[in-house]
């Protein structure tokens, strides 16, 4: 009895078992996406093609980027229009077919389903069978014109709507995956908030903007972060169907990117400088939403 | 069979330090229900002994030998747990066999308990089927039978009964008791419902913030309570906590040992007029509130001839009086003072 | 009410339905015409495909595209270049995805927050920013000629970490304690309960790590160098080029052979492939 206490002290003991588990999936990332990132930024500031040796020529890349050339202007200005239009025709007819489309009936699911297709298809895919139906000559859609004794259209050899006919193609690709998001979240509304609200005599309009837009704000969030990066990125329905063009009509970041690192004699150095550009954008743009449109947010 | 020694025990989550220098003492072979309010450290305690939660510091011994260092699946202990904790995935033998299997027994050997328990708890016509496809009492049985299979020294139980609706908890506990006598192993039973631990239980240990209140067989816990919060915490309605005037003492009695009288009793040592301010007829007995000059106590009585307004007269006898300092504990000796200090 | 409000209330719903049928008929041809668009146009011969108005249903009704696909790539090896590629990216998410998942979601170590951090950063950050770097590495390592660049990159994916951790999560700890009061190591608490538990969401990641790598275009154009490791979405291109007016039947003929597979499998497969998305219908 007159011992003394014995005391010990435990720790948690995982050891390496989640060093292990981790490791392989961290390294990897390490290797292929943070070691290139800095690789990038690195690569920005040099004049380098592969093959000669690299030569250091400070802030000379992004000076030309901005203040030589104007074409790298112009994919930027393209991208954010791009952009703009895709994320605000997707995030807009995604709630209204959701709200249209909300009950459930074989004819609507049919509908959501078909609609949902496209997202699983390739984009090459869909762009072919897009450039097809554009075509000037031959294609369904100045046909329907042609019914209708509209003027034709050039499509996509028009300068002017080249790039809405790109974007109009891609939320045509992208909206059934959109909606579905946008109806299962409307569908975790419980009913009762909805019954409440009939019972109080809320209009619909206001029962939508009061009750639902607010309830599923979360969802309506990432989608709008996803939608955005995912228009920063577009790359394969504009390379195959007008490759930038007509002119540089189209020219988007990630396909100038490829341009100045690929094809024209690999200018490494400088496509770095305008990956590194991108990566600030989408980088400024995930900060923004975060920061900013988190505190609208209704979190349950 | 075993004895588990705690010693000097202490856990905190964070900052919060939950159980502080803590000792107890399981008996072999015993049927301890640690009992108190949620958030007292007696799950806690429990996970401890199962090795699933390990003291922050203190030491552990089953038997004599330390455990603190053994893994949960080497220390011959079995834990039915609060929601069951079934494998959904697995058919009611593959959840029954899973640590047999583990333990490396022989498939016959396997069979032969797996069998003898599931006839014991009665679910051998289920053994091939989904627990999903099972009602709540049949997976409460899934809960034993997988502990009872492992063959341990210590049963671990955290509030078994809590998620069977009242008649099916009534008809578990006393097969529960059965199960204990059959056996004749250390159960180690968590809940907060006194009535269940003063019906389950050999020995209570009774917790409050981390610490023991009181640790006794049932009959002494209700009859000899060591301080207030035991008095009010086992007994329905609670005890009645009356402050003495002038003096740093209260004074406790049970709703159950006060008589209720329409004339004075002069034979009783303690004594109020009251009036009926409520009264709740509950059927075999009846619970009035009565105001007395002190304040308002609670009294049950089997007479329910009472009405709300009355005038009445409450006595208690001296045995059934208990005084409590001013920090809560009993006070044992030199009674005489204050038995005539609170005679009328 | 008079009787003449209700019925005006009733001719206004009914016309209201109405308009809305036409239109969803509409969105129904807007949706699903391409797709019958490309495999008529496959069945036309060329000179049919040129016809302004185009006919909507072929009247040549030919094979003759098709066997012209055959002719000028052979599609096979490039289906099974994908279908190597796309394997390869699902055998290695699972091998080393799956463990990952399950160590951020089950255990407390040094680094988890700030790796858990670096991973939500890989999450944000696009292959189409890193490419340039990979490839410079890719070429520096002799790999450029093999299917490697295209499978490696994506052996490690955020987004099926942060999905399959989420489903880890959502298994109760009682569970785990329940297995390891059963003397269960840890590899047989993953193995037997935490994985059959968790089934279906590592099945969805898995299908969608092998429709995203099956489809992708983008990632095997800058990371290959030579025809013979190229996937079917670049061997369309020369379909493309192979001759100097496009030949829009061949054209549509290779590509209702690359999307055909994927539409079947959505067909048959709709109700699972649009279950993780909480998409329910009546049963």
């Amino acid at each position: 009895m007159e011992k003394k206490p014995k005391k010990k002290h435990y720790k948690w003991k995982t050891g390496l078992t989640p060093y292990i588990m981790v490791g392989p999936a961290m390294i990897l990332m390490v290797i292929f996406i943070f070691y290139p990132l800095f690789n990038l930024v690195y690569l920005s500031f040099f004049d380098y093609n592969l093959i000669s040796d690299k030569v250091f020529v400070g802030l000379r890349n992004y000076d030309i980027l901005f203040f030589v050339k104007t074409d790298f202007i112009d994919a930027l200005k393209n991208t954010a229009v791009y952009s703009v239009t895709v994320v605000i025709f997707s995030l807009l007819l995604a709630v209204l077919f959701a709200i249209w489309l909300e009950k459930d009936s074989w004819f609507n699911r049919f509908l959501q389903k078909s609609m949902f297709t496209p997202y699983l298809i390739s984009m090459v895919s869909c762009a072919y069978i897009w450039s097809w139906m554009f075509n000037n000559d031959s294609g369904i859609l100045n046909a329907m014109l042609e019914l209708f004794h509209l003027p034709l259209s050039r499509w996509l050899n028009d300068a002017d709507i080249a790039l809405f006919c790109v974007a109009a193609v891609s939320v045509w690709k992208s909206l059934g995956y959109y909606l579905i998001i946008v109806l299962s979240s409307i569908k975790t509304i419980p009913a009762e908030i909805l019954e409440a609200a009939e019972l109080d005599n809320t209009s619909p309009v206001k029962k939508f903007f009061k009750i639902t837009l607010p309830m599923i704000s979360p969802q309506m969030f990432f989608l709008l972060i996803t939608i955005t990066i995912s228009s920063f990125k577009v790359f394969d329905i504009v390379r195959v169907m007008t490759d930038g063009g007509p002119g540089n009509a189209t020219d988007v970041l990630v396909t100038y990117i490829y341009r100045y690192a690929f094809q024209m004699n690999a200018k490494v150095g400088y496509a770095s400088a305008a990956g590194t550009v991108l990566l600030v954008i989408l980088m400024i743009l995930t900060y923004f939403y975060f920061k900013v449109l988190s505190k609208r947010v209704h979190y349950q | 069979m075993a004895e588990i020694v705690l010693e000097n025990i202490e856990k905190s989550f964070g900052k919060t330090t939950v159980i502080k220098d803590l000792n107890l003492t399981i008996q072999d072979g015993k049927f301890t229900v640690l009992l108190g309010p949620s958030g007292c450290g007696k799950t806690t305690l429990l996970r401890m002994i199962a090795g699933i939660g390990p003291a922050t510091s203190g030491m552990i011994y089953m038997d004599g030998e330390d455990i603190s260092d053994i893994p949960p699946g080497k220390r011959n202990v079995a834990m039915v747990f609060q929601s069951y904790a079934i494998y959904p995935t697995m058919t009611v033998r593959e959840n029954i066999e899973f640590c047999l299997k583990n333990n490396k027994i022989p498939k016959e050997e396997r069979n032969r308990r797996i069998e003898k328990v599931a006839k014991t708890v009665g679910l051998e016509e289920y053994l091939n089927r989904k627990p999903s496809k099972l009602s709540g009492g049949q997976r409460q049985r899934i809960a034993l039978a997988r502990a009872m299979v492992k063959e341990p020294a210590v049963f671990l139980m955290d509030e078994p009964l809590s998620n069977l609706d009242a008649k099916l908890r009534v008809a578990m506990r006393s097969e529960l008791i059965q199960m204990h006598e059959q056996l004749g192993t250390t159960f180690i039973y968590v809940t907060h419902d006194q009535l269940e631990s003063m019906a389950m239980a050999d020995h209570i240990v009774l917790m409050n913030q981390g610490k023991i209140m009181q640790q006794a067989t049932p009959e002494v816990i209700y009859n000899d309570p060591d301080n207030i919060f035991t008095a009010q915490f086992i007994g329905t309605p609670a005890t009645n906590i009356l402050p003495i005037e002038r003096r740093e003492v209260s004074l406790g009695y049970r709703p159950e040992k006060v008589r209720i009288l329409r004339e004075r009793d002069e034979s009783a040592e303690y004594l109020r007029e009251g009036k009926i301010v409520t009264r709740e007829m509950l059927g075999s007995e009846t619970i009035y509130h009565v105001q007395i000059k002190e304040g308002r106590i609670v009294v049950k009585s089997l007479d329910f001839d009472f009405h709300n307004g009355d005038s009445v007269w409450i006595a208690v006898d001296r045995k059934h009086m208990y005084f409590f300092d001013n920090e809560g504990n009993r006070i044992r000796e030199n009674l005489s003072d204050l038995v005539s200090s609170v005679h009328e | 009410m008079d009787r003449k409000a209700v019925s005006i209330y009733k001719v206004r719903r009914c016309v209201g339905k109405s308009i809305s049928f036409v239109f969803k008929v509409f969105m129904l041809i807007l949706f699903l015409f391409p797709f019958y668009w490309m495999i008529t146009t496959a069945f036309k011969n060329y000179q049919e495909s040129i016809l302004f108005p185009p006919t909507l249903w072929p009247e040549s009704f030919s094979f003759h595209a098709f066997i012209d696909v055959f002719q000028r790539i052979d599609m096979l090896y490039y289906f099974r270049n994908s279908a190597l590629v796309a394997l390869g990216v699902v055998v290695l998410q699972a091998l080393i995805n799956v463990p990952a998942a399950y160590g951020f979601a089950r255990y407390n170590f040094k680094g988890k927050k700030p790796m858990w951090a670096l991973v939500m950063l890989a999450f944000m950050i696009p292959t189409q920013i890193t490419f340039v770097p990979v490839y410079i590495m890719f070429s520096k390592a002799n790999l450029l000629g093999t299917l490697w660049p295209q499978i490696l990159p994506f052996a490690a994916n955020a987004y099926g970490i942060f999905l399959m951790r989420q489903s880890f999560m959502q298994v109760p700890d009682e569970l785990v304690e329940s297995a390891r009061m059963d003397n269960a190591g840890e590899i047989k608490i993953m193995l037997k309960v935490m994985l059959p538990m968790s089934k279906s969401s590592i099945i969805t990641a898995e299908m969608f790590s092998f429709i995203s790598t099956w489809n992708s275009y983008f990632w095997p154009l800058v990371m290959t160098n030579a025809d013979e490791v190229r996937p079917i979405t670049l061997a369309m291109q020369r379909l493309q080029d192979a001759n100097q007016g496009l030949e829009w039947p061949v054209l549509m003929a290779g590509n209702t052979m690359v999307v055909l597979p994927i539409l079947i499998l959505f067909i048959v497969l709709n109700k699972q492939i649009l279950s993780p998305f909480g998409y329910k219908g009546i049963k």
